[in-house]
């Protein structure tokens, strides 16, 4: 007897990447072989390679508590039986298939399927494999400053401030950026999460040359080791940029207010929106370089990790507070805003409109999709970057989740 | 989409904190100790939003030169933070620019790194003129030449290029010689100069490193080419064999790399022989292409 899985809604292994937010799956019998009566009785568990690595939790049907394993019945016929699964918070995988979903009739394996809980992590905890894979794909991405990456660095100049800056829609906007750059990124290769420069504490192993490099104390000129394929970046055309620090990038963190005074700004999102002042604006100033300034800030490749730092500080707001709801006033802002902050805008570029209040031009087309998840579409409002985890609606869930970060 | 009500006013918002005014009486009180005046500057940044006589106070501040420097430079931080707010600071920018550009010239070296880096970022005419200036005449010259160089980097044209090629003819030191050829990457014409510095053994390994990833941008067949030669010659150096290594191990297709027969021997002689850092690479490239 053998048994085949679809994980996500999707037989293709690029739909096999897991958060913490359920995910759904469906079992069937491929070969009946060996099989009295018209069912089979299964159980449903998880298999972790290693010590570390993902691990998993089930639950039968779209409510109710998860645990490690399920029984299921599963016809003869063919016909698939659905259950869901999810990463076991906090254990996220360390590379891709390092845990399985296995079926087993008795104790006889006749299924499995190797899965990865992908999971956005702190940059300064990566281990080497997985710094030098997100290295790896982010350099290629880069493609000489050419090709896909243009985009994205066309996406954040000065003809484009307004659209994401000193308003409401920041943060909206920066998540979506993000996710769209983080998409391309697994397009390279699938195992890739973004992950996020934890700004308010020290983050030595960030700032060396095997990783995103480090500032020549006189010139501020980021220097790579050989083996580090981001000694090849290139923006505007120019090898290189210079990022001299105003701190020790040793000893000590960026200088911003903690996460903890930054999660206490208010809970409604009118006063947290003032995060983009302290700590987003000193993170970037905390350096002299092109991250300083608005215009020139995604020339540099930590700008993406300082953004995704920025998102996971509003994920964090978002559920202590319980913020996924549009519709609740503490939520978003109810006050009327510039165009590309109000709920109900589709965000530029992604929506392909240029003129009338958007910048001239709308680089980079529609937004990445991803084969493990549908939402938030191509061209996204302001209002679906709430509920990114789908605690509302399942469907409405962005396929990111972070490691200090439970679903709600 | 249900009708949202308007928010209600919350008890618990921020932390409590001193009122703008507060705030930017102490920063541009003489009188209040340096070390408060820099811990009050972290509110200026909201504060100038609030009130343009705040924005106006904090900037006399950054331009008086007999103000401590802690504080210059916690207020100069302060305002560049608050330009981030884009639609609220807008009626700032003017001048905002304009005191940048007198702190281009001001006798702290370090605001006016700062404010060179600021008027650069976005794209100042005054500012590139002031930089190209320094770098043809070093008497005028407000930051070193390795620094405006890379200033430059922010918005390159035909003229910062004829500077940058006579630069890397004639460089005052290697690390110009090497800002130079960075700022060149785009220069299509250039790859004959690329070319030769990566193949130049005693050329400064900085200066390879560049030329190969400037090849890369521009002549990508001529990387593959010199880089293929360069892991299979012993008598080359360690670190340009590991950045020919992780440039054919990451940017080209596997399929020419894995037909490449000679290279791919080249590789495992280098795995056999190499040093510690470039057999470690070796050994990668190898179990992606070859094992």
């Amino acid at each position: 007897m053998k048994v085949e899985f679809e994980v996500n809604s999707t037989p293709n292994p690029l739909g096999r990447y897991l958060t913490w937010s359920p995910s759904p799956c469906r079992i069937r019998v491929s070969d009946p072989s060996g099989i009295s009566g018209n069912s089979v009785n299964l159980k449903i568990s998880s298999k972790t390679a290693g010590a570390t690595g993902g691990s998993l939790v089930f639950r039968k049907t779209t409510s109710g508590p998860f645990s490690a394993s399920i029984n299921l019945t599963v016809p003869k016929s063919g016909e698939s039986v659905p259950f869901q699964t999810a990463g076991k918070y906090p254990q996220a995988s360390n590379r891709d298939g390092d845990v399985q979903i296995e079926a087993h009739n008795g104790t006889t394996l006749v299924g499995s399927v190797p899965v990865m809980v992908r999971i956005r992590k702190n940059a300064n905890e990566l281990t080497a494999e997985e710094r030098e894979r997100f290295l790896s794909a982010f350099a290629q991405l880069n493609a000489k400053g050419l090709g896909r990456f243009t985009d994205f660095r066309e996406m954040h100049t000065s003809a484009s401030r307004p659209q994401a800056h000193g308003a409401a829609g920041f943060l909206p906007w920066h998540r979506i950026y993000i996710l769209d750059l983080e998409r391309e990124l697994q397009e390279i290769d699938p195992s890739v999460a973004l992950p996020y420069w934890r700004f308010d504490l020290p983050a030595p192993k960030l700032f060396k040359k095997n990783y995103l490099g480090e500032a020549n104390p006189l010139t501020g000129a980021v220097q790579f080791d050989s083996a580090n394929p981001l000694q090849f970046w290139t923006t505007d055309g120019v090898q290189g940029f210079m990022r001299r620090p105003r701190f020790n990038t040793n000893t000590q963190s960026a200088n911003v207010i903690d996460e903890t005074a930054t999660l206490n700004l208010g809970n409604d999102y009118d006063a947290f929106i003032d995060m983009e002042d302290d700590p987003h604006g000193y993170a970037h100033t905390s350096f002299m370089g092109p991250i300083s300034s608005v215009p020139t800030a995604a020339r540099d490749p930590l700008f993406f990790l300082l953004h995704c730092n920025v998102d996971r500080l509003w994920a964090k707001w978002q559920r202590k507070n319980v913020r996924y709801d549009y519709n609740s006033p503490q939520a978003y802002s109810t006050s009327p805003q510039p165009i590309n902050h109000n709920l109900t805008d589709s965000l530029w570029p992604w929506n392909g409109v240029t003129g009338s209040g958007r910048p001239p031009t709308a680089p980079g087309g529609a937004l990445a999709s991803s084969l493990a998840v549908s939402a938030p579409g191509p061209m996204p409002l302001v209002l679906n970057t709430l509920d990114y985890q789908g605690n509302l609606s399942n469907l409405d869930r962005f396929g990111y989740d972070y490691d200090d970060v439970e679903f709600a | 989409m249900a009708k949202r009500k308007s928010a209600k006013k919350q008890t618990v918002k921020k932390s409590s904190q001193p009122s703008p005014a507060k705030l930017i009486s102490t920063v541009t009180n003489d009188a209040v100790p340096e070390q408060e005046r820099v811990q009050a500057s972290r509110g200026a940044s909201a504060a100038v939003l609030k009130d343009e006589a705040y924005f106006k106070k904090t900037m006399e501040v950054v331009l008086d030169q007999s103000q401590p420097a802690s504080v210059r430079h916690a207020c100069l931080q302060a305002l560049e933070v608050a330009s981030f707010q884009t639609i609220k600071f807008e009626k700032y920018r003017k001048d905002y620019i304009l005191m940048m550009r007198k702190l281009a010239r001001d006798s702290d070296p370090e605001i006016r790194f700062s404010a060179l880096n600021t008027l650069s970022c976005e794209k100042d005419g005054y500012a590139q003129k002031r930089l190209l200036d320094g770098l043809k005449t070093p008497d005028k010259a407000l930051v070193e030449p390795e620094v405006a160089l890379q200033l430059l980097g922010n918005d390159v044209h035909a003229e910062v290029y004829s500077v940058a090629r006579e630069l890397v003819k004639k460089p005052p030191s290697e690390q110009v010689k090497t800002e130079a050829l960075k700022l060149l990457a785009a220069d299509s014409s250039a790859s004959k100069i690329f070319e030769k510095v990566l193949l130049d053994k005693s050329e400064n390994t900085e200066n390879r490193q560049v030329s190969a990833a400037a090849l890369h941008s521009i002549k990508p067949k001529s990387l593959y080419k010199h880089a293929a030669s360069i892991v299979k010659d012993n008598s080359e150096n360690d670190e340009i064999q590991a950045t020919c290594l992780t440039a054919l191990g990451n940017f080209f297709s596997d399929q020419d790399v894995k037909a490449d027969a000679d290279l791919v021997k080249g590789i495992q002689t280098l795995k056999k022989k190499g040093k510690t850092q470039v057999k470690k690479q070796a050994t990668q490239f190898l179990k992606k292409f070859a094992e």
